[in-house]
């Protein structure tokens, strides 16, 4: 198993010390998860779950947040700047 | 009178009767919370609006306005969204996260005339059986074992800190979430009930998701009447929740003291072979005679695929939470941290500093699983497998209206006691996982005290939209358990 590229996949950095011990308890993991293979699914259909009928909404405004609720989540100087600004300011999301 | 010892019922009349006021109920629960402070049950109080609602319940009494449940504190796990109150999740990604929104059944209880103590500690995300993960340091169970007093002992998990909260008398009721076993295995370890509805009954709106195909919103009381006074008031169809049930609402407290003469109660006796302590089985052994006595018909059945339920249930939830979580990238939710040269660098570094070692684990396994080359192997073999299990329950209650089974194979254990390899620890969801996975209503409630008078619970499980029967059933049950569950010594 490549443990780098799971944290790759992850979006979580590599920490080198403790690459061994995440090995060692994934691969438990997977052990216990080998148990599947005594099954046999070949007839079973790939349609993952089809007793529950989705419901649609129709496309309407139903509630509106405030920008004052949005900005809650904000604290100290990015809340200052976000409501003499009107708006979120993200990181820099395009890089050079 | 100890008036945060009352029953929901109990305490209703109480109300409505004026012995006491809403203001004085409050006041004994907050009084009860900041003396067991210690426990570390609460991530968030809300006394001082607890006391403005009281105050406004009493009005409501006073002026013969009193809904359902008009004036009854109760706590919420900290996963559930709360307009303008912080909801962390027990993470550090979301330790000030203020929801600008409302969970559905938040505000259905809220309709209901709750009032609402605090938000409780769990584990990360929902993510253990224990409480350990918690960010804010792991809830401790009030019970203490009579082998060792000084320890202390897990009180289940997730939603550890709301059966605690419940069992110690710090709330009338508690809000959890069950995923794989999330309210019944800590409602066994506290000695109260737990309660979780068919998957798509109570709207998941507004709860922090963690695996949405099996994350179902449940209830924490101190008795199966009380339980059934909660659900009843939360569950109902909601337009939000695209897997939302359009099912009538049901007045679960008339399924109180009927009999169950003529039920047909199934028991898996296979399952007493598994890895189970002796002592849960004698009282498994001791419900079903409770339920012969009482003139319920019992058959012996076989849960097939028990023995990869576990496995499936993990790769379903591993995987699905690691879709979910992606949405924590330091630009919409959450923690940022404040240490990067590149926008990659700051993802990969915010989700490193604001995930913990369980989170972070489970996240990298389901990634694993849904990655190219290995998703048929696990994820879709999973799904697959899901549905030969929710088919074999169908077959199954063809036949019976209740399943009988334990809701953990042991007593609550010491915290720190399971930290070698996560899979000790995920054992103790082997009951309770096929319920999530089959979408069904589940109870636990406590049957008896182990040698060391520790709590143990007992499942109840019924088929989809039946949590009328596991109520009925359940409330026979307890009316024959003649055993005191209260901690001592905390």
């Amino acid at each position: 198993m490549d443990v780098e590229k799971l944290f790759k996949l992850s979006k979580i950095k590599i920490q080198k010390q403790i690459i061994k011990d995440v090995e060692l308890k994934i691969s438990q993991i997977l052990q216990m998860v080998d148990s599947m293979s005594l099954v046999n699914c070949e007839d079973i259909s790939q349609d993952l779950d089809d007793f529950q009928n989705t419901l649609l909404r129709q496309d309407e405004v139903h509630s509106i947040n405030t920008r004052e609720d949005l900005f809650l989540n904000l604290h100290g100087k990015e809340r200052i700047s976000a409501t003499e600004c009107n708006y979120y300011r993200v990181p820099k999301v395009l890089e050079d | 009178m100890y008036l945060n010892k009352l029953s929901i019922s109990e305490a209703a009349l109480g109300l409505n009767q004026k012995q006491f006021s809403c203001l004085e109920l409050v006041q004994a629960h907050v009084e009860q919370i900041a003396k067991h402070k210690s426990l570390n049950l609460y991530i968030t109080e809300l006394f001082d609006s607890a006391i403005e609602s009281a105050k406004v319940a009493d009005a409501r009494i006073r002026s013969g306005n009193a809904r359902a449940l008009e004036g009854i504190p109760i706590s919420i796990k900290d996963n559930f969204c709360t307009k303008g109150v912080l909801t962390t999740c027990a993470s550090k990604m979301l330790k000030n996260f203020t929801p600008t929104y409302q969970s559905t059944v938040v505000t259905n209880l809220q309709d209901s005339g709750v009032i609402f103590l605090g938000k409780t500690n769990m584990d990360e995300f929902a993510m253990g059986s224990s409480n350990v993960t918690s960010y804010f340091g792991p809830a401790i169970n009030p019970w203490k074992s009579t082998a060792n007093a000084a320890q202390n002992l897990v009180p289940g998990g997730s939603s550890g800190g709301s059966a605690a909260s419940v069992s110690a008398f710090m709330a009338m009721a508690s809000l959890g979430t069950d995923t794989g076993g999330s309210v019944r295995q800590p409602a066994a370890f506290n000695g109260i009930v737990g309660v979780k509805p068919t998957y798509g009954r109570a709207s998941r709106w507004g709860i922090v998701p963690f695996a949405s195909s099996l994350d179902q919103a449940g209830v924490l009381a101190r008795s199966v009447h009380d339980s059934a006074l909660i659900l009843s008031s939360m569950m109902g169809f909601d337009p939000k929740d695209s897997t939302s049930s359009n099912v009538l609402a049901e007045n679960l407290s008339l399924e109180i003291g009927k009999s169950v003469k003529g039920i047909k109660i199934g028991v898996p006796e296979h399952l007493m072979n598994s890895d189970i302590s002796n002592e849960v089985i004698e009282l498994w052994q001791n419900s079903i005679r409770i339920f012969r006595e009482s003139g319920a018909q019992i058959s012996n059945i076989t849960i097939p695929y028990f023995e990869q339920a576990l496995a499936v249930y993990y790769v379903i939830a591993c995987s699905e939470a690691s879709s979910n979580l992606a949405m924590y990238d330091g630009v919409r939710y959450g923690h940022r941290s404040s240490v990067y040269d590149s926008f990659e660098e700051m993802i990969l570094s915010t989700r490193s500093e604001g995930f913990g070692e369980e989170v972070q684990r489970r996240i990298l396994v389901g990634s694993y699983f849904l990655s190219s080359g290995f998703i048929d192997q696990y994820y879709v073999k999973a799904q697959k497998i899901r549905k030969l299990i929710c088919i074999a329950f169908d077959k199954i209650f063809e036949d019976v209206d209740v399943i009988l089974l334990p809701s953990a194979p042991t007593q609550p254990f010491a915290i720190g006691q399971i930290a070698d390899n996560p899979v000790n620890m995920y054992k103790n969801d082997i009951f309770t996982v096929l319920a999530n996975l089959a979408k069904l209503p589940a109870l636990s409630l406590p049957v008896g005290l182990s040698l060391d008078g520790l709590p143990l619970g007992m499942q109840l499980m019924a088929k989809m939209h039946n949590e009328r029967m596991i109520i009925r059933a359940a409330d026979a049950l307890e009316r024959n358990i003649n055993t005191k569950f209260e901690p001592q010594g905390y």
